[in-house]
């Protein structure tokens, strides 16, 4: 929970002022909520908005007052991933083509291997836990929006999610951004196209002995 | 808005040098003399706190931007006394990420700035409001939603401050970049020189190979 304590990790963004209310924030929020992986299922992989702070309680629905803090929304998306052991798995495929082979007196044919290799990914699956992460973020009403997280795939992962919710696209809040405000401001986009790098010093030479 | 991105993007693919050269620049202005001083005049404005303090933190990175795998990383309670620094921009590297502390009148904020993507990581915000042995009553009384508000209220404001004491120093940075860089970098140059000098003087002499030695042998 690195919003509420501890160290923190983040990256910023900027997004359009929104005339959205906080009310209506949530109720979007709650058409994109998560919805976890059946074990009988074929999605290996689902993501949604939980409430926050009861990130592992899918089942609760999400308020206001558990996400509007002090003028800011504070956005909580949870992944689950199911991850099956292939090796684990590839063993258990090899030891039931054996048993088919001892109880049919013949080699599986393609589509049986295919069924073998489905029944043991899908008992497998029923006997493990999804993989769960949790990002979260902080959207101040005037446009800040603060992703607490430094994973590349989940943070494409959020604004995905965070663009197909509210149709806004959060831009990177990085140098490059600064920069161009900055110029912008002071007429000097124009000095920034002069600009390359000076190094402090030139790094040495390197001679490659033949 | 089209263009606006695309000048944005362009600016990320061409000026990514400027990550690295700001936070050079900063490592040497908090290593100068008169720091405190270039800071008070920065910050001066930024947050309504009576006085802002800088200081270098523990870890610093640094790597040849054309080579960003050859990295020199120290951690050291003084970077500014660390030789290996001054002699790796010597050899033409650049800050890729290093730790500074952000000291406000009533908290103050530990954090690593980094060039690759200007994340700010490892933020640790320090305060005194839980020494405060009136607050603990206070807090006892106060609701769970009442308590995350106060931390939700304090914490992001925190950032708040930081961010906005840390856009005045990019946005000076890019204001002598975009005019008197070239004095600058010879200030820059200078300061390593001298820092590298220092270090090397301050170091136990060698005993060169034809001097003889007074010490035993073994």
């Amino acid at each position: 929970m690195p919003v509420l304590q501890g160290a923190m990790s983040y990256q910023r963004f900027r997004i359009a002022k929104s005339e959205l209310t906080a009310e209506q924030i949530v109720e979007k929020l709650r058409l994109f909520k998560f919805r976890p992986l059946h074990e009988k299922g074929d999605d290996n992989e689902t993501a949604g908005w939980v409430a926050y702070q009861s990130e592992y309680d899918h089942e609760k629905d999400i308020e206001t007052s558990d996400t509007y803090f002090d003028h800011k929304m504070i956005l909580s998306l949870r992944v689950d991933t199911f991850s099956l052991p292939k090796a684990l798995l590839k063993s258990m495929v090899k030891k039931s083509l054996s048993a088919y082979f001892r109880d049919h007196r013949k080699m599986a044919d393609k589509t049986t291997r295919k069924e073998i290799e489905l029944a043991e990914a899908q008992g497998l699956r029923a006997r493990i836990l999804p993989k769960t992460r949790l990002v979260e973020a902080v959207w101040s009403m005037d446009g800040d929006l603060r992703i607490f997280s430094r994973s590349q795939a989940l943070v494409e992962r959020f604004l995905g999610l965070f663009q197909d919710t509210f149709l806004l696209r959060p831009e990177r809040f990085d140098c490059a951004a600064q920069s161009y405000g900055f110029l912008t401001d002071n007429d000097k986009l124009i000095a920034m196209d002069a600009l390359s790098h000076t190094p402090i010093f030139m790094p040495p030479m390197r001679v490659d002995v033949q | 808005m089209l263009n606006h991105i695309k000048e944005i993007g362009r600016l990320r693919d061409n000026a990514s040098f400027l990550a690295y050269e700001y936070l050079t620049w900063l490592f040497l202005v908090l290593d100068r003399e008169d720091a405190q001083e270039r800071v008070s005049a920065i910050s001066q404005d930024q947050v309504f706190k009576e006085d802002i303090k800088i200081a270098l933190g523990t870890r610093l990175v640094t790597c040849l931007f054309n080579h960003k795998e050859q990295k020199t990383s120290v951690t050291s309670p003084l970077l500014e006394e660390s030789h290996e620094i001054f002699a790796s921009l010597r050899n033409g590297h650049l800050v890729e990420a290093m730790t500074i502390n952000v000291g406000f009148s009533e908290y103050s904020i530990n954090v690593q700035l980094n060039a690759t993507d200007f994340a700010l990581t490892a933020v640790k915000l320090k305060n005194n409001y839980e020494d405060n042995e009136f607050v603990g009553e206070e807090e006892e009384s106060l609701s769970e939603q009442d308590k995350t508000r106060e931390a939700v209220f304090l914490r992001m404001g925190a950032l708040g401050d930081l961010e906005k004491v840390l856009d005045a120093f990019f946005h000076e940075f890019l204001r002598i970049r975009t005019t008197t860089f070239a004095q600058e970098l010879s200030t820059m140059r200078k300061q390593v020189e001298d820092r590298l000098e220092r270090c090397l003087v301050k170091a136990p002499p060698r005993l060169s190979e034809n001097e003889p030695s007074n010490t035993v042998p073994w």
